[in-house]
């Protein structure tokens, strides 16, 4: 383990007390806690931290935090590793390891290098001209650009880590924990409103952190002293949420917010508390928003401008100040403004040797060179860098005179181990062009800033355009007083603290959106994190990608995890340029969500595994679970399909299950079915209107089957309706239809008929409901009952009775799915696991068998009763059923209207019919295509229509299926075909649906 | 005393009360339910006459007497909350009460169940359920919303007030079937304050 050799022996807002042992690229390292991965490498002299996407360059530090475009690892191994994490955002702690990824077999070694020297064919739209070129020229290429480029690997395994979502409201939310959103936070928090202030990084403080301990002096008082006190007023109020490592990644309408809290990701995993998760989304909705999410600094562009040692002129002050490392021995620094003249003084001051500061300005502060030249810097005006040397981290720059847009004479080769840059600043507006904010060009920034607002939000400070930090403090006051007012409180600006010992800052700039060089096609990279040169912009516009939108997807510049934020300013100058256009001509790309990549666990929080998804249970689901059923999900419901006996297979039990229900007794539970109370005098009027069939004269005691159609005439859901009484109705539905039914009919009542006096409730699950059926239910119904006589004849087919078990008040249903005898027990859904008991009990000396809903449907289907959804698929109507007997012929209902169009009285439509095969013991496959001829001819093939449902029949000891084929009806006993797909065409004949009745006939 | 015969959607679920104390969740099972639908100006003086107060008129507003607690559902639908086997001799009295108005009451008693959540730490739990704001000024004791939570629909009442010794308390009405997932996910909710992962009934392995 090397030493620290690169830090500063005292200073930072690292603990030096707390030393952190952690790995880099099979490597060992140590820094301290508050260190990041960057800082800690920077300590030992490390620089190159990657390599690049495309052509596999050497990359090293560039930012401190998320700005930075390629300082990419993966944190960890196996389940827990964490690919595309920027080293200038993780925190180190005690065991981490970082591996460098988009390497092979090292990060020193790489053969992919070689895409580097191929870079000539590796040009802008490399991808798009593949896909254009000879036809498989994409397939020759996509394996190989598949194995070169990439961007981290996902692990395989199963996340095993916890995530979070919490939803919260507040009155203002401050985005950016800086000097403009620290006051704003202040001013509105004192008002007495609700406040989430979300920080990027590990503590508030912005660009205060990166500056000397006491230059500036706030209140006289070093700026960590005004944090500390803004800090404990802002938790001492209950109402203010701070959070820290919290990113804001998107700004969505109407002021819903998305932001990403990192919990966990800083500790050792040891350390990490098991209750908490590791990640948290935040799901905010804020009545009025502060954006002060600060500005980024955007480097040069020139030739060889990608090295490692080549950083942001502010993320150099950063490793100075916020983590006391000096990134370099000798440096050069190299700007188009004031504020980068602060690096050379700030590294000199830590010990560097500043071998010269360039600036491409003729002039610059006459203050700043004054200071320069009392701390020995030479100053080179109007000058520029052309070259740069050093294979894997930045040892020596070139320099020459610059005559505005070309070079002028060499000055000479200045050494360096670093080079801090800084091509001016440019206002973080990405989330407020998400809230659909308007930018606008400023021309004194060189730069985008925030112009008109859509939703209620406002910019304060350097996302502003406001870079003075005595402006930033005032605006940012102003700002979030303004929000708190417009929240609904009286609110006043806090005081800003008085500023004394100020360093230079960002003024006076020169736009120079590429720097000249000597070279033809220079090395001179725009987009650092995808490879892309000004050459590429340049070959891109002469290709006729003329939008900048084109542009950046022909090039992939500002694509990535980084999302272009120091290269899309750049890339929009140097467009404007090769076309020859102003820049707010040319505009920019559009920021979307997420404003920085977040993980997939975070956006899922707690649904996932087991409660991903409801997974609703009747009162006897517990007795279904212990005595073998398998579930089918219907909908959100787990249903028993079938209850397997010791031993049994699933096809055994079903046809023993199918048998009972027909020989002996069967059970269902039928709990499921969508069941809505009617009730009011137009009940009657509205069944008539919603049902095809006639429901006026229904009597009380009686019930009836009905089938609803959209408004295309298509069946939509059946079900039978009880009368209760005159004005009192129980409908029931399909299972899947239940919530959808009640839906619509709720909004007939209220939008087209709010003249009919009619309610509606839903009451499914207030009913547990016992399906027995079989010759013998008659039996058991009268052992179970108190008071009632099942006798069938009495008691008839589509009527209902009020009736006790054991004093417990039932209704009981005299209706059938499968054509057997039947009676449904609806009781009080709290009584449904002990009703369910007590049948099993009563009806096991009949040999009673629990059904489930796979011999619901064999049962059902041996009588020719339709399941909506799986005979129909929303392109059947009543007719096409051939159920023409349930349609009315003189009121009006529902769909009615549609049954009259010329297509719906096609002649060829398709109809329901049944089909059997000749060979009784082959069963067809649903959806299987019906065919008129023995074998398939050449296609097109005439389809005439598909099997619907198919079975094997215990009962009737024979396949059987539903189709729909077209003109069904007309073709009773033709031999049609279902094609399938290894083999010939099955024949099969062409029946009525109720198959018992059929096999009856021909019994008798 | 509930006729034991009868079982609750969460009669499988013992309380929970997490480590430090902050958050317990229990099932308030077999209250009595009604649904009411009528149209509120006209149902009005009838109701007051049966329950002793007045139907609720706007979102969140509940009615309390001793007979019932009312929660508005929306504009012409109230549920109405009693002791449990309580409810159908309610119902009638209503239905007494409201002959000759259009109307309509709807025993649910079994068709839903609650569950409390109380403790210091109950606010906080239930954001991360629900978008409702569940902050202490926006959400007062005495009210009473309808809502997703997770992905269950519920009606949450806030039945005891934060200033009582133990925190606020929340009824978290939701439908039977829903019960056992709302459970466990109220339960993953409050892990972070030290509730035990609870695992839901459902029912795989599917199919075969």
């Amino acid at each position: 383990m090397t030493a620290q050799h690169f830090r500063r022996p005292a200073g930072g807002r690292i603990d030096r007390g707390r030393k952190v042992a952690f790995s880099f690229d099979g490597r060992r390292f140590e820094g301290y806690a508050g260190d990041t991965l960057a800082s800690a490498l920077l300590a030992h002299g490390e620089q190159m931290v990657a390599r690049s996407f495309k052509y596999h360059r050497p990359r090293g530090i560039v930012g401190a935090g998320s700005e930075d475009p390629a300082g990419l690892v993966q944190i960890g191994r196996g389940a827990n590793a964490d690919p595309n994490t920027r080293v200038t955002e993780q925190e180190i702690y005690d065991g981490l390891e970082a591996i460098p990824q988009n390497c092979f077999p090292s990060l020193n070694f790489d053969i992919n290098v070689l895409n580097d020297l191929m870079s000539p064919f590796y040009s802008a739209g490399f991808y798009y001209k593949t896909f254009m070129g000879p036809p498989g020229s994409w397939r020759l290429f996509e394996p190989i650009v598949r194995h070169s480029a990439g961007m981290g690997v996902c692990p395989a395994e199963p996340d095993p880590d916890r995530y979070d979502q919490v939803n919260r409201h507040c009155d203002v939310l401050v985005i950016g924990g800086g000097p403009a959103g620290l006051m704003a936070a202040l001013s509105a928090a004192r008002a007495g409103a609700r406040i989430i202030l979300c920080e990027e990084t590990a503590e508030i403080g912005g660009r205060l952190l990166s500056y000397p301990e006491g230059a500036p002096t706030l209140n006289g008082k070093p700026a960590s002293a005004w944090l500390d006190s803004v800090r404990g007023e802002l938790a001492a109020n209950p109402d203010v949420t701070l959070l820290t490592r919290t990113t804001v990644t998107g700004y969505y309408a109407m002021n819903f917010i998305v932001a990403w809290e990192k919990v966990s990701d800083h500790l050792a995993p040891g350390e990490r508390d098991s209750h908490l998760p590791r990640q948290r989304t935040w799901r905010i909705r804020a009545k009025e928003v502060v954006l002060a999410t600060g500005a980024i600094e955007r480097p040069l562009v020139f030739n060889g401008n990608d090295r490692p040692g080549i950083m942001l002129a502010s993320a150099v002050r950063t490793y100075l100040h916020r983590y006391a490392v000096v990134p370099g021995r000798s440096a050069v620094v190299f700007t188009n403004n004031d504020s980068a003249w602060a690096a050379a003084f700030d590294l000199a001051e830590a010990g560097a040797l500043i071998t010269g500061i360039v600036d491409i300005r003729e002039a610059a502060d006459p203050g700043l060179v004054e200071r320069a030249a009392a701390l020995d810097i030479p100053v080179h005006l109007n000058a520029v860098v052309t070259a740069t040397s050093g294979r894997k981290r930045l040892s020596s720059v070139e320099i020459a005179g610059r005559n505005v847009d070309t070079v002028g004479e060499d000055i000479g080769r200045l050494t360096a181990d670093v080079m801090a840059v800084s091509g001016g600043w440019t206002p973080n507006v990405a989330l407020f062009s998400q809230s659909r904010g308007q930018l606008r060009y400023d021309n004194a920034l060189s730069a985008f800033r925030p112009g008109r607002s859509v939703q209620k939000e406002r910019s304060a400070g350097a996302a502003n355009g406001t870079y003075g930090l005595g402006a930033c403090l005032g605006e940012g006051a102003a700002a979030g007083a303004a929000a708190a007012e417009a929240a609904g409180f009286a609110a006043k600006p806090a005081a800003p603290p008085a500023l004394a010992a100020m360093e230079p800052e960002p003024a006076g700039i020169e736009a120079l959106w590429q720097v000249p060089s000597k070279l033809k096609k220079p090395k001179a990279f725009v987009d650092l994190q995808d490879d892309v040169k000004v050459s590429d912009l340049k070959l891109a516009v002469q290709e006729g990608y003329r939008s900048v939108e084109h542009a950046k997807r022909y090039t992939t510049t500002g694509m990535g995890t980084d999302q272009g934020k120091i290269a899309n300013m750049n890339a929009f100058g140097i467009l404007a340029g090769a076309l020859d256009k102003p820049i707010p001509a040319v505009g920019t790309t559009t920021f979307r969500q997420p404003y920085k990549p977040m993980t997939i666990g975070a956006l899922a929080g707690a649904h996932v595994g087991e409660t991903f998804h409801p997974r609703r249970g009747t009162p006897m689901h517990h007795w279904h679970r212990e005595h073998g059923a398998v579930f089918e999900p219907v909908g959100d419901w787990l249903r028993a399909r079938v209850y397997k006996r010791p031993g049994e297979d699933f096809d055994a039990a079903l046809m023993r299950e199918c048998k009972s229900a027909r020989t002996d007794i069967g059970v269902l539970d039928a709990s499921t079915l969508g069941k809505i109370d009617i009730r009011g005098k137009d009940a009657r009027t509205f069944l008539n209107r919603v049902y095809t069939n006639a429901w006026l004269k229904l009597a009380p005691g009686k019930c009836r089957y009905g089938l609803m159609l959209g408004e295309d005439g298509m069946v939509m859901d059946d079900g039978v309706t009880a009368c209760i009484a005159d004005d009192h109705f129980h409908m029931t539905t399909t299972t899947g239809g239940a919530a959808r039914v009640l839906t619509w009919l709720e909004d007939y009542l209220q939008t087209e008929w709010p003249d009919l006096d009619v309610y509606l409730t839903s009451v499914t699950e207030q009913w547990a409901v016992a399906s027995i059926c079989g010759p013998k239910s008659a039996e058991l119904v009268a052992a179970l009952c108190d008071d009632l006589d099942p006798d069938p004849e009495s008691f008839e087919f589509m009527t209902w009775r009020d009736a006790h078990i054991d004093g417990v008040p039932v209704r009981v249903f005299r209706i059938s799915f499968t054509g057997e005898l039947s009676y449904e027990i609806n009781i009080s859904a709290s009584y449904g696991a002990w009703l369910w008991e007590k049948v099993m009990a009563a009806g096991a000396p009949h040999g009673i068998t629990p059904y489930g809903t796979e011999a619901m449907h064999v049962l059902r289907a041996e009588k020719g009763f339709i399941i909506v959804g799986q005979d129909t698929d929303g392109t059947v109507t009543p007719f096409d059923l051939r159920m023409d007997w349930i349609v009315k012929k003189n009121t009006d209902f529902i769909g009615r209207r549609s049954l009259t169009r010329s297509d719906t009285q096609r002649p060829d439509r398709r109809q329901l019919v049944g089909l059997v095969t000749e060979n009784p013991s082959v069963v067809l496959m649903e959806g299987a295509q019906i065919i008129g001829t023995p074998s398939e001819p050449t296609p097109p093939v005439k389809m005439l229509g598909y099997v619907t449902s198919s079975y094997f029949s215990p009962n009737l000891n024979r396949s059987i299926a539903l189709a729909l084929v077209e003109s069904g009806g007309e073709r009773m006993d033709e031999r049609l075909y279902v094609s399938q797909k290894d083999g010939a065409p099955i024949p099969v004949t062409v029946t009525e649906t109720d198959f018992l009745k059929t096999a009856e006939q021909a019994d008798g | 005393m509930a006729d034991p015969r009868r079982r609750s959607p969460l009669a499988h679920r013992a309380p929970l009360t997490a480590e430090g104390g902050t958050l317990t969740i229990a099932e308030r099972p077999l209250l009595g339910r009604l649904v009411l639908r009528v149209d509120a100006d006209k149902g009005d003086a009838a109701v007051a006459t049966v329950i002793g107060a007045g139907l609720p008129k706007a979102v969140a507003e509940t009615a309390l007497s001793e007979a019932a607690t009312i929660f508005w559902l929306s504009p012409d639908e109230w549920m109405i909350v009693t002791a449990a086997e309580a409810e159908e001799r309610l119902a009638a009295d209503l239905g007494a009460a409201l002959a000759g108005i259009h109307h309509q009451i709807a025993v649910v008693s079994d068709y839903y169940t609650a569950i409390e959540i109380a403790g210091a730490r109950a606010r906080d739990l239930l954001s991360k359920l629900t978008t409702l704001d569940m902050h202490a000024r926006a959400f007062k004791p005495g009210e009473a919303r309808a809502g997703i939570f997770a992905k269950a629909n519920g009606v949450l009442f806030q039945r005891v007030a934060d200033d009582a010794g133990g925190g606020p308390a929340f009824d978290l009405a939701v439908r039977w079937s829903m019960a056992d997932y709302l459970w466990c996910v109220v339960a993953e909710a409050g892990h972070e304050w030290g509730l035990p992962v609870e695992h839901p009934v459902a029912g795989e392995p599917l199919f075969h």
